[in-house]
């Protein structure tokens, strides 16, 4: 009999859990939901949709140099992913890799023992990882991102930690992608904290800022598929999979974070520091976006 | 004593001569237009914006309309769109370029004088 009881008890308590667990992202869900449909269904005809989606597009363009139907996958690619120019340019480009060295490079940091003999191995027993970044830790009660856990091996090792955004750490970070690739992207939510943190990046993306008052989601949501000048604008679903990235424009990697601060930075708004919590929380939030894609980066941008 | 005929010389003469230096000086507010449409660091409004009778303009984007026949519109409500679009369309995309102070009032009056000379409709 008491045996029935613990039995009910447990399972009560877990299932419990299991729906408080299921609340705390319940709105994150609704959210991501609804972002991934709004991109499915804009790339889903651009030539038959104009009117709704890309009024000021000439239609020959449309024709000519949209790629579509997208699915789910294909925002893997960025701004690749739609624009036929860009794609056919970076094919070519992509024939012999520029983040290929910086990967090796990446590989051989991750392999050279430290002070203490120990390598990144012995924190990371697995490198294929990356998809579970960034994540709540609900001990320490703040998001950590792949370039802090970096660090973090690197300093209970007993080194000093590496400058955040580009070199060393990027190529250690792009190695980790590469064996990550093919994983599925899936970021939890974990407690009340985890999604307070969501909802606070999702704020930020859609938030207007600088002297151009602009906000992530217009130039990434709303204007994803139109052209910048000349450039192809990067749909906001699938960005986070192809990081970090090779920029010619920076000569070598850069991570998530760079490129988030950069793209503040250009709307004329102070740029945020690397690992600040506001940096973390629209990471967060734009991984979030992207759950269940598969993870292809490192990959080459302008 | 200036006979009536002088004074009538003198008053053609300086009514001609306003208006060769006033079209002068509008041919220099367009050029000037111009030159802050495309220009990275000032209007930059060939980002988002192509436009109707120039064709030498470099690529431009498609973010924001084709601008044409702005000769229509009366120019103080172009100002004010290009100063601060959101006062006549709240959820615009467009930067408040004036209000935000990236460019001056004279440099939107540029840009005003620029399109509607551009965009003029035949």
């Amino acid at each position: 009999m008491l045996k029935k009881l613990i039995k009910i008890v447990a399972v009560s308590m877990i299932s419990t859990t299991i729906v408080f667990a299921a609340n705390f992202n319940a709105q994150a869900e609704k959210d991501r939901k609804a972002f991934v449909d709004y991109f499915l269904k804009k790339f889903e005809n651009p030539v038959a949709n104009r009117d709704k989606y890309f009024p000021y597009v000439p239609l020959k363009e449309l024709k000519k140099d949209y790629i579509y139907p997208l699915k789910f996958q294909d925002f893997q690619d960025g701004p690749l992913s739609w624009y036929r120019p860009s794609k056919e340019q970076f094919a070519e480009i992509n024939d012999f890799p520029p983040y290929e060295i910086p990967v090796d490079d990446g590989e051989e940091l991750f392999n050279k023992p430290f002070a203490n003999g120990k390598t990144y191995a012995s924190c990371f027993p697995n490198p294929a990882i990356k998809q579970n970044y960034p994540y709540y830790d609900v001990h320490r009660d703040e998001i950590v991102t792949i370039g802090m856990a970096v660090n973090e091996c690197r300093v209970i090792n007993g080194e000093k930690p590496l400058k955040y955004g580009k070199g060393d750490l990027a190529k250690v970070v792009a190695y980790l992608a590469v064996k990550s690739r093919g994983k599925k992207i899936d970021i939890k939510i974990p407690n009340e904290n985890a999604a307070k943190a969501y909802e606070a990046g999702k704020k930020l993306f859609y938030k207007q800022r600088g002297y151009l008052a602009i906000s992530c989601n217009e130039c990434h949501v709303k204007s994803a598929g139109k052209r910048i000048r000349a450039e192809a604008l990067s749909p906001a679903l699938g960005a986070t999979t192809q990081m970090p990235v090779y920029r010619i424009k920076w000569g070598g990697l850069g991570t998530l974070q760079r490129r988030l601060a950069g793209c503040v930075k250009d709307t004329g708004s102070e740029k945020p520091k690397m690992q600040s919590k506001p940096l973390k929380e629209l990471a967060y939030f734009l991984t979030y976006m992207s759950n269940g894609m598969k993870l292809f980066g490192p990959d080459t941008r302008k | 004593m200036i006979s009536v005929k002088k004074l009538l010389a003198i008053a053609i003469i300086s009514a001609i001569s306003t208006t060769v230096v006033n079209a002068a000086s509008n041919e220099a507010l367009v050029k000037e237009g111009r030159k802050v449409f495309v220009t990275k660091k000032q209007g930059n409004c060939l980002a988002c914006h192509a436009v109707q009778g120039d064709p030498s303009i470099p690529q431009t984007g498609d973010i924001g309309p084709k601008l044409a026949n702005l000769d229509a519109y009366p120019k103080a409500y172009l100002f004010e769109k290009i100063w601060d679009p959101n006062k006549t369309v709240p959820n615009s995309l467009m930067p408040p370029m004036g209000r935000s102070h990236k460019i001056t009032k004279h440099q939107i009056d540029a840009l005003v004088a620029y399109l509607q000379a551009t965009t003029k409709s035949k």
